[in-house]
């Protein structure tokens, strides 16, 4: 599939050779605007309006927690699935649902606990993925001022328990991939949220609180 | 190689006192340059090993100018040679296998590939020769050739970095972020951690595949715990700012 995408895009992209997207800030506070200021605030975008899937292959969703002080331990979750409901005359009344599968975790820790992989111990013990298989996000809230960075408020169920948690995205560029024949919008984001407001507090004695969340993704036009 | 560091650490010595903030780009002169001093290292000299359970080694690259392409590297080592009493003067060696690069590709390769030498995108990126080319370069390797401080706990690394056989430098934006005399956990060990934050351009080594559809601008994203020696620290005098056992329990 990639390679398919590239050898499209090679002979079809007129790129911009330094295209390096900028990557946002980590926004930890909570908006709170109106959803008519959030309209006001959110110009139209150039981009047809529609469904777009997550084009899982070109997704990574990133975490990290500082651990002992000395460094930020850094894992994964691989399965992941998420729907964009594009409104391009009016991005704020858009809509992003995501989902994750609570197990697919995957921290490359090298050493195994006894019969059990770290990782099923991390979504187990850290993660409740026994009790709550799945983490949602769905959104609440978009607004971006200039059509490339934003905020997006929504819903995050983790857990067990859901609550507002709020992302800074960079809008990164669409455009039609030619050889998938698939329009395509890619973004960043980041985030930070409290895994005690959660109530996931495992290890809390070693490892922080803060969880920094590092999101790149590539949505399909379905 | 020992000739090449004597020759930074000299060099080092020579710039330590007008050492710049990594990020100021200015043309004009600096103000009156500032010797920064490092934060006290309360971790004994000598050769620290990499923690791999706590090691992270990320990269991103621009796809299509869409996304940031994200892998990582599953099977890594590093060695710390540190020197508390004089910082700049320590080093890092590190090594990398090419052929453990995880990008957890989520779609069916052997469907979309049907004309691939290769069973996952994974074993394509690792071993094609436009890619990691592992077979003819199995190793990644590292070599630091001096720090500078940027701050009491930042600095800029540089290094040589060898990968598909060409030795180019780099550099690296590195951050202490703390340490544990003795580690919690482990009696007798101190351990100590770092930030490295870096951006390479993958064409000076000769990979150049699909740029700049592929962006040629390589982000890494390093963190990393060292441990020392056994025995390193006396286990009779914990340091008083490490958390108790009963703490980490």
């Amino acid at each position: 599939m990639l390679r398919t995408v590239l050898t499209g895009a090679a002979f079809s992209l007129a790129l911009s050779a330094a295209a390096v997207a900028q990557v946002p800030e980590a926004l930890p506070a909570q908006a709170d605007a109106t959803p008519a200021q959030v309209a006001a605030a959110s110009p139209a975008i150039d981009h047809p309006s529609g469904t777009y899937a997550l084009d899982p292959s070109h997704a990574s969703v990133i975490w990290r927690v500082r651990h002992l002080g000395m460094s930020m331990y850094t894992g994964r979750f691989n399965g992941v699935a998420a729907t964009l409901e594009l409104n391009a005359s009016q991005p704020s009344l858009s809509r992003l649902d995501v989902s994750i599968q609570t197990a697919s975790v995957d921290t490359d820790h090298p050493d195994d606990e006894g019969d059990t992989p770290f990782n099923q111990t991390v979504a187990n013990r850290a993660l409740g993925a026994q009790a709550h298989p799945t983490i949602t996000f769905a959104s609440t809230g978009i607004v971006s001022a200039d059509g490339v960075t934003g905020q997006v408020t929504g819903n995050l169920t983790f857990n067990g328990v859901t609550r507002p948690v709020t992302l800074a995205v960079t809008f990164n560029g669409g455009r039609l991939v030619l050889i998938t024949q698939k329009y395509t919008l890619g973004f960043s984001a980041r985030g930070v949220i409290n895994r005690s407001d959660f109530g996931a507090t495992a290890w809390s004695s070693a490892v922080d609180d803060a969880v920094e969340i590092i999101i790149e993704a590539e949505f399909h036009r379905q | 190689m020992k000739l090449k560091l004597l020759a930074a650490a000299a060099l080092l010595a020579l710039t330590a006192a007008c050492a710049q903030p990594a990020e100021a780009p200015v043309a004009d002169a600096p103000a009156a340059p500032e010797a920064i001093a490092a934060i006290a290292i309360a971790a004994p000299a000598g050769v620290y090993t990499l923690d791999k359970s706590h090691a992270a080694v990320t990269f991103q690259v621009m796809h299509l100018g869409l996304s940031n392409y994200t892998a990582r590297f599953t099977d890594f080592d590093a060695q710390l040679t540190l020197d508390p009493a004089n910082p700049t003067a320590s080093s890092v060696t590190a090594t990398i296998n090419p052929a453990s690069v995880e990008t957890d590709y989520a779609g069916d390769y052997r469907a979309t590939h049907r004309g691939s030498a290769y069973r996952s995108w994974d074993e394509d990126l690792a071993r094609n020769p436009s890619w990691f080319n592992a077979v003819a370069h199995p190793t990644i390797s590292f070599q630091s050739t001096g720090l500078t401080l940027t701050g009491e706990r930042t600095g800029t690394m540089t290094g040589n970095l060898t990968f598909l056989g060409q030795t180019h430098p780099v550099t690296l934006d590195v951050t202490f972020n703390g340490e544990h005399v003795p580690h919690p956990f482990r009696p007798g060990i101190a351990a100590i951690g770092f930030s490295a934050r870096g951006t390479l351009n993958r064409s000076t080594w000769g990979m150049s595949n699909y740029v700049p559809n592929i962006g040629d601008a390589v982000n890494l994203i390093i963190e990393a715990e060292f441990h020392s020696a056994p025995g390193a620290v006396p286990e009779a005098a914990p340091a008083p700012a490490a958390p108790t056992p009963a703490e980490t329990k």
